[in-house]
């Protein structure tokens, strides 16, 4: 089906974000580090002298909002739907990570405010030596 | 806030209460990366209907996340954070974060979280579950 905004302007459809269902980001690499540790902290209102990492701190690792054209090309605006962490080996000051963000699945729904796309992408943090660390799940919405 | 006694599953809780200024929700942006226009930049809120700026999910949940780390601080860990966005919290806005012990299955405990807008409504739903490193106090 074919979505319209506000203003009757077509945007991108449903089927495309269908047909995009696999679609991966560039793989990343980030480092859990002290500075950055402290700024997370701080933002969060952690003390930020403190060297516990968050368990969510992989926020950080994903790219927010993500850049999937066929998403861009759908509604107005994201929407943050919800977010799950797996965290099968907590992180420490220090760890690197890989990960690759993996777009998993579509739904439309109609909504108070119109069509709306419920989006979901997983993406798995694996240490140097191929650990799992955490696994995130966020249902984005576009509308 | 004080430890769970968490073989009264149930009728342990605890809250808290954060407010997002625009300086934190430009602190939250720099540090994970997310300048998504819509936690900072006002007519571009406002053109998307929203009235004010609007706070990060991810800091909602960030703020959950703390309350249980710091909670079990020393007695446990969080393995599993699971939360849904239900209403939208905005700048200068007091948000209240709580979590209430709902079970234990071993060493494992199982939490409900959630956040509240000033008018008592649940913008964010979710559990979590914690993995004790120690037994209850």
């Amino acid at each position: 089906m074919t979505d319209t905004d506000d203003t009757g302007t077509v945007t991108g459809s449903f089927e495309a974000l269908q047909a995009a269902v696999g679609w991966t980001a560039e793989q990343r690499v980030d480092v859990v580090e002290r500075r950055h540790l402290r700024d997370y902290r701080r933002a969060i209102g952690a003390d930020e002298d403190g060297t516990d990492v968050p368990v969510t701190i992989t926020a950080c690792f994903l790219t927010e909002p993500p850049t999937m054209p066929e998403a861009l090309a759908y509604g107005m605006g994201w929407i943050n739907g919800g977010d799950r962490f797996e965290v099968h080996r907590p992180l420490q000051l220090g760890d690197e990570v890989t990960s690759q963000l993996t777009f998993t699945g579509a739904q439309e729904k109609v909504g108070r405010t119109g069509t709306l796309a419920l989006l979901t992408f997983v993406t798995e943090f694996r240490l140097p030596d191929g650990t799992l660390a955490v696994r995130h799940v966020g249902t984005r919405v576009r509308r | 806030m004080t430890g769970p006694r968490i073989e009264e599953t149930g009728s342990e809780e605890t809250t808290r209460v954060e407010t997002a200024s625009l300086r934190t929700l430009v602190q939250y942006a720099g540090a994970s990366g997310d300048f998504y226009e819509m936690h900072y930049d006002i007519p571009f809120a406002q053109a998307r209907g929203h009235r004010e700026l609007a706070v990060h999910g991810l800091l909602k949940t960030a703020w959950l996340g703390r309350l249980v780390e710091e909670w079990f601080a020393g007695r446990g860990a969080i393995t599993v954070l699971d939360v849904s966005y239900r209403g939208m919290d905005f700048r200068d806005e007091p948000v209240t974060c709580g979590g209430r012990v709902t079970g234990r299955d071993g060493a494992r405990v199982a939490l409900e979280v959630w956040t509240a807008s000033a008018d008592g409504t649940r913008t964010t739903i979710g559990t979590a579950e914690v993995e004790l490193t120690e037994g209850p106090v």
